[in-house]
C-alpha cells in the first residue's frame, strides 16, 4: 500500500518517510536532531553487545554467567569513563537519549488524527428520505454522543422531519380520483449507540490525505407522525462515514433507516423511512492530547 | 446578549486553539515538504473489470424492476475509466398498483385494467471518475482498499408495455454514484446508486387510457461483484 500519507493540515507520516537532506539538498533543521538521535540509537543498540564480547574475552569463565541487569559487574574490566561511568552505563544513558530523541522526531506508526475516546460530539445535520414514493422528508438532525472508547459511543439524537407531498401521490389523487392515506413524519428522539470497527483513510487526487471511520448505530426513541398525536415507539439501524477534517470538527455522511408502527384505517402497518443526510460534528475538548508525543 | 457574546468568544477561542495546535504540530514537522502520497498502489490504473451486478429500482409507485446485469470498465488511468452495461429487467408489481386497480374495479370502472410500464432493458456507456482512494482496516486486522466513483452514463432503454401502455425505446441519460471495496487485488464489492432519466407512460389512468409518455427519474441501487485483470497492480510513485 501507499505510504507515507500524511494530513494536510498536521503533516503525518511514516518512518520510511524521514530524509536527511531536504529537496534542495541541504540539510534541513530538522535533519540535525535526527542524525544525533540515529547516532545515539546505533551506539545504544551496538555497544551493550561489544561489551559483553570484551567480558567474555578478558574475565575468568565464572563472570559470563552475570545477569546483563548487573552492570556493576562489568566495571572490573577496567573500561571506565573519565567521569567514572562505565561503558555499560554510558550507553544506558546514549540508549535513554536516543530513545528521547527519536520520540521527537521518527515516526513508527502513523498517529489518529482524530482521537474520540472520551469526549463529546455534537451533531447537527439534515437528511432526505429515499424510499417513500408518496410523501418525501426532509430532517433537521441534531445529537449529542458521547465517546466510550475509540470504537464505541453512546447518545441521544432528536430529529424535527418535514414531509410533502410527492408528484406520484398527487397523480393517485388526480388519476385515479383516489386519497391515500398518508403518514408524515413529525418529530421524534432517539437514544443511540455506536460502534465503528472500521477506521481508514483516503486521497484525492494525491492532494490530501483524510482519515475517517465508520461507524454502525442502533437505537430506540418515540416519535410523532401527522396521522394522530399518540407518540409511537421506534426503533433506528444505520451506519455513516465520519471524515476527520479537524480535531474539533468533522463530517459525517449517514444512512438511517425509521421502524416504527402506523395506524392507518386498514390496520396497523409497519413504517420504513429510509433516510440518507450530512453532519458535522463538533468535538469537546475541540485538542486531544496523545500518550506520546509522536 | 451577554450570553450570545460569551457563547461567540468561546467558539472564537476553541477554533483558535484548535487552529493554533495545528501550526505547532506543523512547525516541527520532518515531513513539511514530502509529498502527501508515495507508492500508491493503483488498483484500478491500467486494468479491465468485469462485474456481474445486481440491481432494484427504488421507491416506484407502480411497478419495480429488479435489474440483473452485466458491466466492463477498462481503467484507461487510475482515475478515469470508460464502460458499458446491459441489464435486463424482471417487473414486480407494486402493492399500490394492486390496490388501486381492485379499487378502481370496483368502484368506478369494472373494465379497469391497472396497467404500467416497466423497464424491459437497459444498456448504456458510461465514463467513470474516481475521485476518492483510499484503505481502512476492519476490526483493527483486516485491510482493505476501497474507491469512491462517479459515472456519468448515455445509452438506451427498452420499455416494457401491454395493449394500453406503449412500449418502445428511449433514450436513457443516467448519473450515479458509489463505492468499490477491493476485496483481494482481483476481486472487489461494488455498491452504487444512480439516477435512470427514461421517457415511458408510467401507468393508466382511471378511464383506461394511457396519458403521453415523459421523461422521470428513476433510482436505481446496485450490488456487483467485480474482477479486475490483469492480476498486478501498478505502484505511483
Amino acid at each position: 500500500m501507499d505510504v507515507g500519507a500524511r494530513h494536510p493540515s498536521q503533516g503525518q507520516g511514516f518512518a520510511m518517510d524521514v530524509r536527511a537532506m531536504d529537496e534542495r539538498g541541504s540539510m534541513s533543521r530538522q535533519t540535525l536532531p535526527l542524525l544525533v538521535a540515529v547516532v545515539l540509537c546505533v551506539a545504544a543498540v551496538f555497544l551493550p553487545p561489544a561489551t559483553a564480547a570484551a567480558q567474555a574475552a578478558t574475565e575468568p569463565p565464572d563472570a559470563a554467567a552475570s545477569s546483563p541487569d548487573q552492570p556493576a559487574q562489568a566495571a572490573p574490566v577496567g573500561d571506565a569513563t573519565p567521569a567514572g561511568k562505565s561503558h555499560s552505563s554510558l550507553s544506558r544513558e546514549l540508549a535513554e537519549q536516543g530513545e528521547a530523541e527519536l520520540q521527537k522526531s521518527v515516526r513508527v506508526f502513523q498517529q489518529r488524527y482524530l482521537l474520540k475516546a472520551h469526549r463529546l460530539e455534537v451533531m447537527l445535520g439534515g437528511a432526505t428520505s429515499l424510499n417513500d414514493p408518496w410523501v418525501h422528508h426532509y430532517a433537521a438532525d441534531a445529537s449529542l454522543l458521547f465517546h466510550l472508547t475509540e470504537r464505541w459511543a453512546i447518545g441521544a439524537a432528536a430529529s424535527r422531519w418535514f414531509g410533502s407531498e410527492t408528484t406520484g401521490f398527487n397523480d393517485v389523487q388526480t388519476n385515479y380520483g383516489l386519497f391515500p392515506e398518508k403518514s408524515e413524519l413529525q418529530a421524534g428522539g432517539f437514544g443511540e449507540i455506536h460502534f465503528s470497527p472500521v477506521f481508514g483513510k483516503f486521497t484525492s487526487f494525491g492532494l490530501a490525505v483524510l482519515q475517517v471511520d465508520a461507524y454502525v448505530l442502533a437505537g430506540g426513541g418515540a416519535l410523532r407522525t401527522s396521522r394522530n398525536t399518540d407518540i409511537k415507539a421506534a426503533g433506528e439501524i444505520g451506519g455513516g462515514v465520519r471524515i476527520h477534517t479537524l480535531r474539533w470538527l468533522t463530517l459525517a455522511l449517514e444512512l438511517k433507516d425509521i421502524l416504527f408502527s402506523e395506524q392507518f384505517q386498514t390496520g396497523d402497518s409497519l413504517m420504513q423511512h429510509v433516510f440518507v443526510g450530512a453532519k458535522i460534528g463538533l468535538w469537546i475538548p475541540p485538542t486531544v492530547q496523545y500518550r506520546y508525543q509522536r | 446578549m451577554k450570553g450570545w457574546a460569551r457563547i461567540l468568544l468561546l467558539a472564537v477561542a476553541l477554533g483558535l486553539s484548535a487552529f493554533a495546535q495545528e501550526a505547532r504540530a506543523a512547525d516541527d514537522d520532518v515531513l513539511a515538504d514530502a509529498p502527501v502520497v508515495r507508492r500508491l498502489l493503483q488498483h484500478r490504473a491500467g486494468r479491465s473489470e468485469l462485474a456481474v451486478q445486481f440491481g432494484s429500482t427504488i421507491g416506484d409507485a407502480y411497478s419495480r424492476n429488479l435489474l440483473p446485469g452485466v458491466r466492463y470498465d477498462q481503467h484507461l488511468y487510475d482515475w478515469l475509466a470508460v464502460g458499458a452495461e446491459i441489464a435486463a429487467g424482471i417487473p414486480v408489481e407494486t402493492e399500490t398498483a394492486s390496490h388501486i386497480g381492485t379499487i378502481i374495479k370496483a368502484r368506478v370502472n369494472d373494465s379497469f385494467t391497472m396497467s404500467a410500464s416497466t423497464l424491459k432493458f437497459l444498456g448504456s456507456a458510461h465514463v467513470g471518475v474516481a475521485p476518492l482512494t483510499g484503505k481502512f482496516v476492519a476490526f483493527g486486522a483486516l485491510p482493505l482498499a476501497f474507491d469512491v466513483h462517479l459515472n456519468l452514463s448515455f445509452g438506451v432503454a427498452s420499455v416494457g408495455g401491454d395493449p394500453v401502455v406503449a412500449s418502445g425505446i428511449s433514450l436513457a441519460p443516467g448519473v450515479a454514484g458509489g463505492v468499490r471495496l477491493f476485496l483481494t487485488r482481483i476481486v472487489a464489492l461494488n455498491v452504487d446508486v444512480g439516477e435512470i432519466f427514461i421517457k415511458r407512460t408510467l401507468a393508466v389512468e382511471r378511464n383506461g387510457k394511457a396519458p403521453g409518455a415523459q421523461y422521470s427519474g428513476n433510482t436505481i441501487a446496485t450490488l456487483g461483484l467485480s474482477f479486475f485483470l490483469p492480476a498486478q497492480t501498478q505502484r505511483a510513485d
